[in-house]
């Protein structure tokens, strides 16, 4: 009984750690392998919330640009839903400076569309992107539309699964 | 006991298919085997006591018992060719003890060799497959910038010195393009000088693959000509056709966007 016990306890573990190596290896190869798995998704991923990060830059900026300075206060509340962070706190000093002395009397209105638009520097959770522009104003002076065009660095920041527009530069 | 233990060990090495009647059985057998050898210690060492063996897993496993016949016949040569029977004696023991382990090890084998290759394959996923045009994005767009900082620079004054660097960064008709326009300046700098001076603003990818891209280049220039003496400065938006070739990006068409 002891005999067969002794030759079990220097056989067994050497016999049972093929499969025990065996097992670990595969316990390490499953976490590399959910690893390096998870990393190519959110790699992929990636791709997927630039270009959601370009699409949203493209409807919120002509959101913002697009008012109608007889309905200000509405067009506004619609601008503050577009952005975060710094650009948030800006966006009522440059509504002040639209309306400026003449507050709303002017009754400028300006219809923005983004022309085209490509991303400059992408991150998880910041998206840089260059917008072209182009802007059809009129004004209770100058009736006759005019058109502009102009070009924008926006900052697109992901906020609660949305991108905002945290920084805004005309060039 | 000999019999018993090449029984057990022809399933679990290459008869897996013959046995595929009593897979079941054996399979419940390779769990409970593991007590035989600590149950049946004595029956061990006195190597002539087949007998009380074969009931003892004839329980376990009945149905074997003719397929059992067949495998004896083949393990018999192959222990008769072992030459050391009392040492060998006790490897089979064990061997007893862990033929169900070496089965397990076989299949713990496949799997950790199947995850390593899944993780080789989430490796060249992760470092190709990511974003195919991850690492020509940079490439692309620098290729953009220094081709329209290139055109806006371009006047009398520099024209031979850029002409070589711009017709190395442009292909196709757009080569022929940029190489007119340069004859064109070279033509009115006899009448008089025009000289341009250019900075990128801003630069992106707008759509991206292996082979072609689009970027948006945002120049402003202050162009100085007869007309102009003092210069004024102008904003551009400029969109970069490019084309990848040899490995580089070269520019295939530049335009205004309105």
């Amino acid at each position: 009984m002891t005999a067969p016990t002794d030759t079990q306890a220097t056989l067994l573990p050497l016999r049972q750690m093929i499969p025990r190596a065996l097992g670990v290896l595969l316990v390490v190869a499953a976490v590399v392998a959910v690893g390096l798995g998870l990393r190519w998704y959110s790699n992929a991923g990636q791709e997927e919330r630039t270009a959601e990060a370009l699409d949203a830059a493209r409807t919120r900026t002509a959101h913002v640009l697009t008012y109608d300075g007889a309905s200000l206060d509405t067009g506004l509340a619609r601008a503050r839903q577009q952005v975060t962070g710094e650009f948030a706190a800006r966006l009522d000093g440059i509504a002040n400076d639209l309306l400026g002395p003449t507050g709303q009397a002017d009754a400028v209105s300006t219809t923005a569309t983004v022309a085209r638009a490509a991303v400059v520097a992408s991150r998880p959770d910041r998206v840089q992107v260059l917008l072209y522009v182009d802007q059809v104003t009129s004004s209770a002076t100058q009736p006759v539309p005019r058109s502009t065009t102009g070009q924008v660095l926006v900052t697109m920041t992901l906020v609660e699964d949305q991108w905002l527009i945290s920084e805004y530069q005309p060039l | 006991m000999a019999d018993l233990k090449t029984r057990l060990d022809e399933p679990a090495g290459g008869r897996a298919v013959d046995e595929v009647p009593g897979p079941g059985s054996g399979a419940g057998s390779a769990i409970r085997d593991p007590d035989d050898p600590v149950t049946e210690p004595e029956p061990d060492d006195p190597v002539t006591e087949p007998a009380p063996d074969d009931p003892a897993t004839g329980t376990d496993t009945s149905e074997p018992g003719p397929t059992a016949t067949t495998t004896t016949a083949v393990a018999g040569p192959a222990l008769g060719a072992e030459p050391d029977p009392p040492a060998e004696a006790a490897v089979p023991t064990s061997a007893t003890a862990h033929t169900p382990p070496g089965r397990w090890t076989v299949l713990v084998a496949c799997m950790a060799g199947l995850l390593i290759l899944l993780t080789a394959v989430d490796g060249l996923l992760y470092v190709e497959g990511g974003d195919p045009a991850a690492g020509l994005r940079e490439p692309a767009l620098d290729a953009a910038r220094q081709v329209a900082l290139d055109l806006s620079t371009l006047g009398t004054d520099n024209v031979d010195a850029k002409l070589p660097q711009l017709t190395e960064s442009t292909t196709g008709p757009f080569r022929e393009e940029v190489t007119g326009y340069a004859d064109y300046l070279r033509e009115i700098r006899k009448q008089g000088q025009l000289s341009s001076a250019g900075t990128v603003t801003a630069a992106g990818i707008e759509r991206i693959d292996a082979e072609r891209a689009l970027a948006l280049v945002a120049v402003s220039t202050t162009g100085t000509d007869v007309a102009e003496p003092d210069g004024q400065e102008r904003r551009y938006r400029l969109a970069v056709e490019l084309h990848r070739e040899g490995g580089r990006w070269l520019a295939t068409a530049v335009a205004f966007v309105a």
